[in-house]
């Protein structure tokens, strides 16, 4: 591996203008395709501010105390970011961008804090987002609760906030760690204290309705109607079918199809068409059918050929995998992986149809690739947490870097999700 | 090259740009631990008593031995060493476990590495080693966790790497 870095005079310039222009902006873009346009107007705004007319009218008095509020609907350009604050156990957020602006000063929507490795999950049919946080009375000291905070899309406010009574799972960032049952009428809640369970709250209500002990088994994908299925220690599977209520019903374990210690998989899913494909560290993928009440196996394939199996390849990465609405799978690859690298990203990414089980394209991650996000479109763009945490956008149609996103308040913007 | 690593040579950068070359190379100094740059140093523990294992290498530097599985701050950097918290943190008894081969002797030995919480990250000595660790459905073998579940303040600071047995396979 090497590192990108620009020529020392661009790169000199490129910062002189940005804080002469902007002001407030520091951080050099790349643009390959769309040049940017917020440099431009900012100079011809500049200009214009030093010619004084005394003869002009005043400026009309503006009220103060004015806030901002999103669309109800949120653009397919529009991306949450969740900012894990790898430095700072409180500075996690979560940023909405839209990464199609050109202006610097424009991408940020808003924000909302995600404290102590704060969890994330999206509605897409209510206007609302999730977050499960944690907090001590005195900053680091003093007691903890954990809430979960339902927040209102529009005002990006809390509309509520749960207390809840079992301690919620605090780790690197995921898309998995809270979920919702596919007709958005339960969430399901990551516990991990380390004894495993989740937590299901009536999103209608706004109330917790059952927290279920999952012995040896994590993190809540959501199965069939109400069902709840779980990755177990001993590569096997725990389904938790829920009722009409949300409350436990029953369980079942579905047969293990991996060893957790010879030949581990990836907790961190793509979903397509109700089918859960889990990477393995050795480049297999795994497909679990999460239609039907009870989880089924469907087999595994390769992602890999012998030759690039044995050259080195393997996925690699944070939220190593993602897919867009035409069904298509993204997985990071890493051409120098080994027992260790996999969680430290990959060079390219790996376009696979998983209905052909094949690879129908390869990307190159121009800067590396620690996590991928496809946006929500019929020609839909790669949003990619790139080596120095920033965001690389790539059109996965022709494989070409558009522009690197940087400046937006980031320190580590470890996962990338699709808003609606 | 680690994401991690990359994202404190990203910062070293950063400060180059705006606290010029002091600042870089001393901010570089430390970013190079994290990202394994030092050479393995052959400091021997004299102390140790005789007969007893010995240990080498630079317990602040990521090529440590113990840190083999590691994923964090160590606390060697941060006024703590590898078997101890720095002062004013806790150390969480709950915790997951690496097995290491000590290059004196030849042994696997398993190593717990006990976050010490109670105070925001200590940002230096960053090391992501990761040779053995698994998703969180192994969570004894899992390093992505914040593993201050056990201590009274759930605010990671770093990690240290004790000695707690000798493994029978790697």
């Amino acid at each position: 591996m090497f590192m990108k870095i620009k020529p020392p005079t661009k790169l000199l310039t490129s910062v002189i203008i940005s804080v002469l222009v902007a002001g407030c902006s520091t951080s050099p873009e790349i643009t390959q395709e769309a040049p940017a346009q917020g440099s431009n107007t900012h100079q011809e705004n500049a200009a214009i501010s030093t010619q004084i007319d005394p003869s002009l009218p005043p400026l009309p008095i503006e009220k103060t105390g004015n806030v901002e509020v999103l669309p109800a609907q949120y653009p397919e350009s529009w991306m949450f970011v969740d900012e894990a604050s790898f430095t700072s156990m409180f500075g996690g957020k979560v940023i909405i961008l839209d990464i199609n602006e050109p202006k610097q000063s424009k991408r940020i929507k808003g924000t909302a804090d995600k404290n102590l490795l704060g969890n994330f999950a999206a509605a897409k049919t209510r206007p609302e987002f999730y977050i499960v946080e944690s907090f001590h009375s005195r900053g680091s000291r003093g007691p903890k609760i954990d809430v979960l905070a339902i927040y209102d899309k529009v005002t990006l406010a809390p509309i509520k906030e749960i207390t809840l009574e079992h301690t919620r799972l605090q780790s690197l960032p995921r898309r998995d760690a809270v979920t919702l049952s596919a007709d958005e009428k339960f969430l399901y809640i990551a516990n991990f204290s380390p004894a495993a369970s989740f937590t299901v709250v009536n999103l209608d209500t706004h109330e917790v309705v059952d927290t279920v002990g999952t012995p040896g088994c994590v993190l809540p994908f959501p199965t069939g109607k109400y069902s709840v299925t779980s990755l177990c220690s001993n590569g096997s599977l725990l389904t938790t079918v829920l009722d009409e209520n949300g409350i436990k019903a029953s369980q079942q374990r579905v047969a293990p199809f991996f060893d957790t210690d010879k030949t581990p998989i990836f907790e961190r899913p793509a979903h397509i068409d109700n089918i859960a494909y889990f990477p393995s560290f050795e480049g297999d993928v795994h497909a679990i059918d999460l239609s039907s009440e009870i989880a089924t196996y469907q087999g595994k394939w390769s992602l890999v050929t012998e030759q690039e199996k044995a050259a080195g390849w393997r996925p690699g990465g944070l939220a190593l995998v993602d897919t867009d609405e035409q069904g298509l799978m993204y997985v990071i690859m890493n051409p120098n992986g080994f027992d260790g690298s996999q969680t430290h990203g990959g060079e390219q990414i790996w376009v696979f149809d998983v209905k052909t089980q094949s690879r129908i394209a390869t990307i190159d991650a121009p800067n590396w690739a620690v996590s991928v996000a496809a946006t929500r479109s019929k020609e839909p763009m790669l949003v990619v947490s790139n080596g120095e945490m920033n965001l690389d956008i790539i059109n996965p149609r022709t494989g070409k870097l558009i522009k690197t996103i940087s400046d937006f308040g980031n320190i580590t913007p470890l996962v990338i999700h699709k808003a609606y | 090259m680690k994401f991690l690593d990359r994202m404190f040579e990203k910062k070293a950068r950063e400060l180059a740009q705006t606290n010029g070359r002091r600042g870089l190379l001393k901010k570089l100094g430390a970013t190079l631990v994290g990202a394994s740059a030092i050479p393995l140093l052959p400091v021997a523990r004299a102390a140790e008593p005789k007969g007893l294992p010995q240990e080498v290498g630079d317990p602040g530097s990521c090529d440590y031995w113990r840190y083999c599985a590691v994923d964090g701050f160590l606390c060697e950097c941060c006024g703590g060493s590898t078997n101890s918290c720095p002062p004013g943190t806790e150390m969480s008894p709950i915790t997951w476990i690496g097995t290491c081969t000590n290059p004196v002797d030849g042994r696997n030995y398993v190593i717990s590495y006990n976050d010490c919480c109670g105070k925001t990250q200590c940002n230096t000595c960053l090391c992501q080693r990761d040779e053995g660790d698994r998703p969180l459905y192994r969570s004894d073998k899992s390093n992505d966790v914040n593993w201050c579940l056990g201590a009274s303040s759930s605010v990671y600071h770093c990690s240290t790497a004790i000695v707690v047995g000798i493994a029978f396979d790697k």
